[in-house]
This record gives structure tokens, C-alpha cells and sequence, in this order.
């Protein structure tokens, strides 16, 4: 009989930005709608966050960023995934991010960005509907 | 996958440890004649008490003295979700970039006990990867976490000066609770007292080992993984005999987890059915009792 | 009162009830109030502007004698582009300097640490420097302007650069107008830019009160803050009981050593949050002066009646701005500006419509301004002082605020305090469960929040934001560097040292400000500070 491992979503905050509210609420939320969530806190650089990505095999990196380096922190995060062959690990993003900041974003491989006001479900059944590992 | 999980790919042990959760039974038997028989050490202690903290101190103590070190951290699964929050790498950050450190977190399923269902299949792997002492972070949850004790070759239990409940709590029998005692955060309050405390509730003989901590500071980490480090080395246990008892847990592990999920569901034909096939759990259960006749 | 209660009775027989309303804090509300739900003691609850317990207003007649002050947040980039935006905010009428700093300063980092990399003058400016902070003020006469600095971890450093940077002007420390945030406890609560331990971070703040009750007598040397503990998810009543209740654990320690209250109680500030549900943010700043008069006269018995004034600064809600229908944001920011002048505000900062989405463009920060500038000049609320004052509803609003507040006020004794509760994460969890609530709310549709769950139009129109340049950063390191080069590095060593060995023992700011004349960065007296006290991991909480 099979194993029941839920999707696995590292939720994490690049750079100094101490401002969490966001990424907590996120993580309890995914987690109350039967989610694994990482959760790995505030200050983490670029290489804590791949590395936690590989070695808990996560499907998701989620990355919250209320600073203005989310561009910064991003394409570090995407170059490190790509360098250790995980890129197929859905990437998306939130926090404070210009409309102008996205299509970049998303050049580098980051599949969505959730700003102020997204919704809970939103981000949920984005996550569920692109996780490699339902495909 | 295995082989390159033991040469030291981080990417393929990630994998190998996913494998065991979506519940491939081969993966957790193909491992079984590749451990290397490393020792596990269980961390206990109420949520707070600074587990991952002391863990994280030991664990860098270990890897200047050039060994790998392997952390499970285990939480909770909601029981009305069965989602679950892994937060306790928040507090591992500098060992997290150690290159002799793997961490991973470990969510319960909604086993009781203190650990997850698949806790020592995933300690076989990182055996099995070469990770030399193995760290098990349990829930934390108090008086019912008696699994670590079958499972862990010592066990360290932590506290805090100013709480006083736990101690009530185990005075049925305070050497079956854990092998060591931490007073963590010993700059916060009365800690001699509650040093006294547990020692008081020690027999004649068997007196319990009580270590004063401030693990934030690192202080007295240095003393606590010397006092880990002699009681692995006063186990009677050879290599073999500590892989045989990891052996028998997990087959009682794996034949709890089929109950619980085949009870929960009440599908009682499907339990027959792996029973009667010899596959599934009957594979596990002779291949184990293999292992254990060599 | 009893034609009254017969009237009322008359008044609801035969009424169907609407479902019930509460409050963004949870506090039920009727369908009217009336003077029954007042009650009697005018003279002991609200009494008279200028008066204990000053319910009404710290000064007799408010915003008739002089208005609140008109503070903008402004920086970004390096310290010259800095300069050039704030002589561009002090030509258009703006009356107070308000300073927000990048990340890296913000935790003691200078501009060219690792960790310090894609930050650099992002949320704010970056500054290294004694050299940074005297090019940023170039021109700008420091003996004249009131500058408020948003700086907390590393504030003792940052303000020390700031008053060797006017005794350059020529500029004496006494004669310095200003605040510095400095309120290191609710970093630990909320905004989680945190540099040491607790206990050792509270001794430096007290080494700065300390510091300006004897050689800057107008300075403000903190502003106790409740806006970050509401941004981060808090409701009003936890703002108004953990804002007091951090006030009250400085005010203690500085008693305890040795300060006469008097001597430093008349220069504490504070800053609220003005968010949109308009009557409690009334309500919740009219009760904070109430308590705060009544906490300080009963526990310190001052002689001053200034020591027992709780003078705030108020900046509108950040998060009560949506990236969607941007425009939208100038209205909110409006509702709340009046919230804070209908409750008596000293000085107010209104967000700029876009951000949402970033820094603000120079078009939407001069809407802010203009907004308080309407409501100074055309709306006549400075007219008389607390026109809200006398509604039932806002009475019985603050009084319920007041009760709340004083419950938040007994658990956190009984858990032994502040720095115990943050410890033991009490706030943070509280914070969490708060916002995790609201959240839900919003998302069951309980909530309204116009252009995010109802009103909704398709795609938002795209508005422009600031960029900052990466010249920024590349003018600033090379600088850094240089700056470095040209110093006498055996003499920062032991202004460095001197630190190190008095850091526990003796108030720090002289010994800083020696060490930032020698040369030393922020990252370096900071790091040194890091060495003898360590740095601060906080517990996990959801």
C-alpha cells in the first residue's frame, strides 16, 4: 500500500526583510489545507534555500520578499535550483513586487507571483495544479 | 538510487528518504543489508525547550571532528488536515551548511508515540548514506512519547528551569525515560534546583545524568556530547545487535501503519489481501526475519 | 437617565435585529449608543485638553495653536540621492525630516557585507558611514529642521552619526530636534529587525535615553511603536496594550538606572498605526493617552505633568493598501489621516497609493502629502479640539478599548513581563493567531476589502514605481572603500576595543561616537557589540 507524503512546500524569506506576516499566514494556511509546509523562517541567503529544497525533496519553494531585492534574491534562488538540477521544483513568489518586475520573474523560471490580496485558494490550487508530482 | 544516495549525493538521498513516504516497501527493504549500524540519538523535551538548539550545538561538535551527521526532525501531522508545519531547521541554520549535515524534517502521519511511521526506514537511509550518529528530534508532546526508547541507542531528555509539570509527570520512572538529562536555558532561572529535582528522583544506584545548559550560548554542549559519546561507548550492543533492534521496530512500525490506515478506512479485504499475497508487509516481515536469523 | 432608558425601550420594542457587527478587533457593536452606554465621571475620564488624563488632547487648544507635523518618509538609494529628495520635500512644505534606512542598516551591516547584497538602498538609504551621514544632511542646516530617523537595532550608532554630523555643521548637541525609533521590544514582537539579545538590547536604549536627557534635551531618543505590531498582524486593542506595555518596561528600566522620571518621561514618543475601521483607531489613540497618563502617574509619581503626556506620531496603514485598483488607496489614506487628527495626532505620515507595489513615485508621495494638507487647511477638523469627543458611541468605544487593553495589560504580568512573553513568543503567537484570523475573515468573505474580494474589476492598470538604481550601490561601496583606505585603522581599533570592554559596564554612546569619529563603520561597532552580547535567534511560533 502506498505512503501518504503530502506536496512538500518550503516557505522561506530570503534576505533581511523581517516583515513574516505574510509567509506565516501562508504556511499555516497551506498546512490547515493538508499541505507539508517547511517553514524555515526569516534571513535565510539564497544557498540555505535550495539546500533545504534538496534535502527535504520539496515540490514547492515559496519565497516572500517585502524589501525591493526580490529581484536580487530570486535569480540567485533560480541560478542555484538550475546548478543543482531542481529546477523542475515549482517556484513561485510574494511580498511588495512591482507589475513591471514580473515578466522578468517569470523569465527566470518563477511560475507565479502572489501580491498583496491574493487569496489563500488562489495560491493553494495554483500550487496543486502545477506540482510536478500530481502530474 | 541507494548507491548514489551512499556516495554522497545529497539530491539521491532526498529521494530515496521521499520513496520511503510514498511507501515503496522495496526501497525500505533494499536497504536493509546496506547499514553500517551508525548510532541514533533521540532528543526529547517539550515543545520550547530548545531541542533543535542543543541538536544543532552537538551536531556541530561532530562534524569538526570530521564525522557526518544526520538530523530528523519530526513534527506533528494535523489531524484535521493531515498537513502538517516543519519548522525546526529555523533553528539549524549554521549546521544546515555543514557539507557532513543532512536535515530532514519529518512529519508524524498522525502516529502516536512521538515519531513518524516511516522514522526508521529513514534512519536506515541515512545510515545507509554513511551518516555515522543520527539525531531523531521528537515531537515533543510529553509523557506518551515512548518510541524513542526502542528505537534510539541513548536518549537525552531536555528541560527548563521554571517548568515544573514534566517532572511531576515522570517520577513513575525517571531512568525509563531517558539516559541523560538537559537543563536548557540554566541562565533563565532556578536551574540547580531543578537539577536537584531530578536527581532526587533517582534510586540508589541508578542515578540519572543531569547536564546544565545554555544552548543558545553553546555552554556545557561540549560536556553533553562527551556524555552522549560515553554512554554509546558503555552500550553492551555490537554493530549487528543495534541494526537487529532497529530491525524489529520496524516491522512493528510497518505493521502499525498498515493497521492504523486499514482500521481508519475499514477495509478490512485489502488487509487480508496483502496478507494473504506475500507482498507488502509479509515481504517486509521475512525479509526482516532474515536479517535477524544471520 | 430613566426617560431615557423608557424612551430606548420604546425605541427597540417591535425592532427585527440586523445579524451582529464587530469591530476589527472583535468588540461588538450596537445599533445605537446613547448617553446611557457613557455613563457619568466627565472631569476623571476625559476632562479638559492640556489636562490629566488627557483624553482629549495633550495641549489646551490642539491643532488651533499649531498643527500637527507633516512628516513623509523619504530615502532611498545612496546618502547623495537621499539628499537630493529630502531638499526636494523640504521645498514643497514639508515640516519634518522623516529618514527610512535599507536593510543591511537596519541590522547593522554595512553596504558592502555579503549579507548586505541586492539590499543596498532598496527599503530605504544606506548608511555606512559618519561620511554617509554628514553627505546626506549636506546643506540641510540640522539646527533648524526636526529629523526622525527609522532606525532601531543599530539606532545608538546611527544617532551618533548624526550629532557628530551636525557638530561638523557647527550644529551643538543641545540644540538638535528629533527622534530616533529606537524601540527595539516590538522588533522582537513584530518587525523582527533584531541585532542582539533582549536584555542587552534594552541596556543600549537605556544608555540612549540616558544619553539624551543630559546632553539633548530635545530629542526624542525613542518612539515606542505600535504601528509595526499592527502591520504585522496585531488587532487595535493588542497595538494599544503591547505598544503601553513596552513603554512602560523602558520606563522602568530607565528608573531602575537611577533616572528621575522627569528628567526623560517628557522626551518618550510614541507611534500608532491609523488603519481604516475608522471609530475604533479614534477610540483606541484617545484611550492610549488615558492610560498612559494614569500607568505613569500612579506607578512613577512624577512632578512633571509632561511626563505623564503620551505624544504620538501616526502613519496610515500600509497594510490596509491593495495592489488592486491602486486609486483607491488615496481614499483609504484619507479615512485614516482623519482618524488620527479626529484622535489628536502630533505628527502624521500618509502612504502613497502605490505602495503596494513599491517605493513610492515622487507623483503619488505628493497626493500623500496633499491629502494632509486638505485635511489641515479645508476640512476644518483643526477647528476645535476633539470634535469627535461627546459621541456615545465614540465614549463607550474608548472606554471599551481601555478595558481590553488593561486585560492584555494583566496577562502580560502575569507571564512575567515583556521580555519574558517574547521570549517565550506570548506576542507573537498572539500577533499570528490575530492575523491569521483576519485572514480568514477576509477570505469567508466577512470581511470586505473593496477591489480584493468584492467590486472586483478585471485587470489592474499598471502604475509606475520608483526604481533604484544599481548605480546606487556601486557609488556607495567604492566609496565605503575608499573611506576605509584613507582612515588610521589603529586607531578605530581601540575606539572598537574600548567598546568591547565597557559594552555591559558603561553607557556606550560616548564610547561610540569616539569610535564612529575614528573611522569605524556601523558594521564594525555593531559586529563588536555582536561579540560581547551575541546575536538573537527567536522561537518558532505560528
Amino acid at each position: 500500500m502506498s505512503g501518504k507524503r503530502r506536496i512538500r512546500v518550503i516557505i522561506a524569506k530570503p534576505g533581511l526583510d523581517g516583515h513574516d506576516r505574510g509567509a506565516k499566514v501562508l504556511a499555516r494556511s497551506l498546512m490547515e489545507r493538508g499541505f507539508d509546509v517547511v517553514y524555515t523562517g526569516i534571513r535565510q541567503t539564497p544557498d540555505d534555500i535550495v539546500r533545504a529544497a534538496i534535502e527535504e525533496d520539496a515540490d514547492v519553494i515559496g519565497l516572500s520578499v517585502l524589501s525591493g531585492a526580490h529581484m536580487y534574491q530570486f535569480r540567485r534562488v533560480a541560478r542555484l535550483m538550475k546548478q543543482n538540477k531542481i529546477e523542475d521544483v515549482l517556484l513561485i513568489g510574494g511580498g511588495i513586487i512591482p507589475e513591471s518586475d514580473r515578466p522578468k520573474l517569470a523569465r527566470i523560471g518563477v511560475s507565479a507571483v502572489f501580491g498583496p490580496g491574493s487569496s489563500i485558494d488562489e495560491i493553494s490550487s495554483f500550487i496543486t495544479s502545477r506540482c510536478r508530482r500530481l502530474k | 538510487m541507494i548507491e548514489r544516495a551512499a556516495s554522497g549525493d545529497r539530491k539521491a538521498l532526498a529521494r530515496v528518504m521521499t520513496e520511503i513516504e510514498l511507501g515503496n516497501d522495496r526501497i525500505s527493504e533494499s536497504l536493509l543489508d546496506k547499514l553500517h549500524g551508525s548510532f541514533v540519538v533521540g532528543i526529547t523535551g517539550f515543545p520550547g525547550s530548545g531541542k533543535s538548539t542543543i541538536i544543532s550545538g552537538l551536531a556541530m561538535e561532530l562534524i569538526k571532528m570530521g564525522q557526518k551527521v544526520g538530523v530528523l526532525c519530526v513534527d506533528p501531522t494535523s489531524p484535521l488536515s493531515g498537513g502538517s508545519i516543519l519548522g525546526d531547521r529555523i533553528r539549524m541554520q549554521e549546521l544546515s551548511r555543514q557539507t557532513g549535515a543532512f536535515i530532514r524534517s519529518v512529519p508524524t502521519g498522525g502516529k502516536k508515540g512521538g515519531l513518524g511511521y516511516f522514522t526508521v526506514d529513514l534512519i536506515n537511509a541515512l545510515d545507509a548514506a554513511g551518516y555515522e550518529k543520527i539525531f531523531i528530534e521528537t515531537v515533543g508532546a510529553g509523557q506518551d512519547e515512548t518510541d524513542i526508547h526502542n528505537i534510539a541507542d541513548a536518549v537525552v531528555m531536555v528541560t527548563v528551569p521554571n517548568l515544573g509539570d514534566e517532572v511531576q509527570a515522570i517520577k513513575a520512572g525517571i531512568m525509563e525515560i531517558a539516559d541523560i538529562f538537559v537543563v536548557n536555558k540554566a541562565d533563565t532561572g532556578p536551574a540547580d534546583e531543578k537539577v536537584k529535582e531530578l536527581l532526587a528522583l533517582g534510586t540508589a544506584g541508578r542515578m540519572p545524568e543531569v547536564i546544565k545548559v545554555v544552548a543558545t550560548r553553546g555552554e556545557g554542549i561540549a560536556g553533553l556530547a562527551s556524555a552522549i559519546e560515553r554512554r554509546l561507548q558503555q552500550s553492551s550492543m555490537s554493530r549487528q545487535e543495534r541494526i537487529k533492534s532497529r530491525l524489529k521496530q520496524l516491522v512493528r512500525y510497518h505493521v502499525e501503519y498498515r493497521l492504523d490506515r486499514y482500521l481508519a478506512s475499514r477495509d478490512f479485504d485489502s488487509m487480508a489481501n496483502e496478507l494473504m499475497s506475500g507482498g507488502g508487509i509479509a515481504q517486509i516481515i521475512s525479509r526482516a526475519a532474515g536479517e535477524l536469523a544471520k | 437617565m430613566s426617560n431615557i432608558r423608557r424612551a430606548l425601550d420604546s425605541w427597540e420594542r417591535g425592532k427585527e435585529r440586523a445579524p451582529d457587527r464587530f469591530t476589527r478587533s472583535g468588540i461588538p457593536v450596537k445599533a445605537l449608543y446613547t448617553p446611557l452606554d457613557v455613563g457619568g465621571g466627565y472631569v476623571d475620564k476625559l476632562g479638559f485638553p492640556g489636562e490629566y488624563p488627557f483624553t482629549r488632547g495633550i495641549h489646551g487648544e490642539m491643532y488651533r495653536k499649531r498643527l500637527w507635523t507633516i512628516r513623509e518618509f523619504s530615502g532611498y538609494g545612496d546618502a547623495i540621492e537621499t539628499n537630493r529628495r529630502l531638499k526636494y520635500l523640504l521645498q514643497q512644505g514639508e515640516t519634518g525630516l522623516s529618514i527610512a534606512f535599507d536593510y543591511p542598516t537596519l541590522l547593522g551591516l554595512d553596504s558592502d557585507d555579503e549579507l548586505s547584497r541586492g539590499e543596498f538602498g532598496r527599503a530605504g538609504v544606506g548608511i555606512s558611514t559618519l561620511d554617509d551621514m554628514e553627505l546626506m544632511f549636506q546643506d540641510i542646516p540640522l539646527g533648524t529642521v526636526s529629523t526622525s530617523m527609522t532606525i532601531n537595532g543599530p539606532a545608538a550608532v546611527i544617532w551618533a552619526f548624526y550629532i557628530l554630523a551636525a557638530e561638523h555643521q557647527g550644529v551643538l548637541p543641545a540644540g538638535l530636534r528629533g527622534t530616533i525609533q529606537n524601540d527595539i521590544l516590538k522588533e522582537y514582537m513584530a518587525q523582527k529587525s533584531y541585532i542582539f539579545p533582549p536584555e542587552p538590547s534594552l541596556k543600549l536604549v537605556v544608555d540612549t535615553i540616558e544619553y539624551s536627557s543630559k546632553a539633548l534635551p530635545q530629542w526624542n531618543p525613542i518612539s515606542i511603536s505600535g504601528y509595526h505590531i499592527r502591520e504585522a498582524g496585531a488587532t487595535a486593542v493588542q497595538e494599544l496594550a503591547f505598544t503601553i506595555a513596552n513603554g512602560l518596561t523602558y520606563v522602568e528600566e530607565a528608573v531602575g538606572r537611577g533616572l528621575d522620571i522627569d528628567d526623560f518621561a517628557p522626551r518618550l514618543s510614541f507611534f500608532f498605526d491609523s488603519s481604516i475601521y475608522f471609530f475604533e483607531e479614534i477610540a483606541k489613540f484617545r484611550a492610549a493617552r488615558r492610560i498612559w497618563a494614569r500607568e505613569i502617574r500612579s506607578r512613577h509619581n512624577p512632578k512633571k505633568e509632561r511626563s505623564m503626556w503620551m505624544r504620538f506620531h501616526t502613519q496610515t496603514s500600509g497594510v490596509s493598501l491593495t495592489a488592486q485598483q491602486p486609486e483607491n488607496n488615496i481614499v483609504r489614506t484619507a479615512i485614516e489621516a482623519m482618524a488620527a487628527v479626529l484622535g489628536g495626532t502630533q505628527s502624521l505620515h500618509t502612504n502613497a497609493m502605490d505602495e503596494a507595489w513599491g517605493l513610492p513615485t515622487e507623483l503619488a508621495a505628493t497626493i500623500a502629502l496633499r491629502t494632509q494638507q486638505i485635511i489641515a487647511e479645508e476640512s476644518g477638523l483643526p477647528d476645535t479640539v476633539d470634535p469627535a469627543g461627546g459621541s456615545y458611541y465614540l465614549e463607550w468605544l474608548t472606554d471599551k478599548m481601555e478595558e481590553e487593553a488593561y486585560a492584555y495589560l494583566d496577562r502580560i504580568n502575569a507571564i512575567g513581563g515583556v521580555v519574558k512573553g517574547i521570549k517565550s513568543g506570548f506576542f507573537q503567537r498572539e500577533i499570528a493567531e490575530s492575523s491569521y484570523k483576519y485572514q480568514k475573515e477576509v477570505e469567508e468573505n466577512k470581511r470586505i476589502i473593496v477591489g480584493v474580494n468584492a467590486h472586483i474589476q478585471g485587470k489592474t492598470a499598471e502604475i509606475p514605481v520608483l526604481k533604484v538604481s544599481e548605480r546606487y550601490e556601486r557609488r556607495q561601496i567604492s566609496r565605503l572603500k575608499e573611506y576605509r583606505r584613507n582612515r588610521d585603522d589603529q586607531k578605530v581599533r581601540q575606539a572598537l576595543n574600548h567598546i568591547q570592554k565597557v559594552a555591559w559596564e558603561e553607557n556606550l554612546m560616548p564610547g561610540i561616537m569616539s569610535a564612529a569619529k575614528a573611522g569605524a563603520t556601523l558594521g564594525e561597532i555593531i559586529g563588536t557589540m555582536k561579540d560581547v552580547w551575541g546575536e538573537y535567534r527567536e522561537p518558532v511560533i505560528f
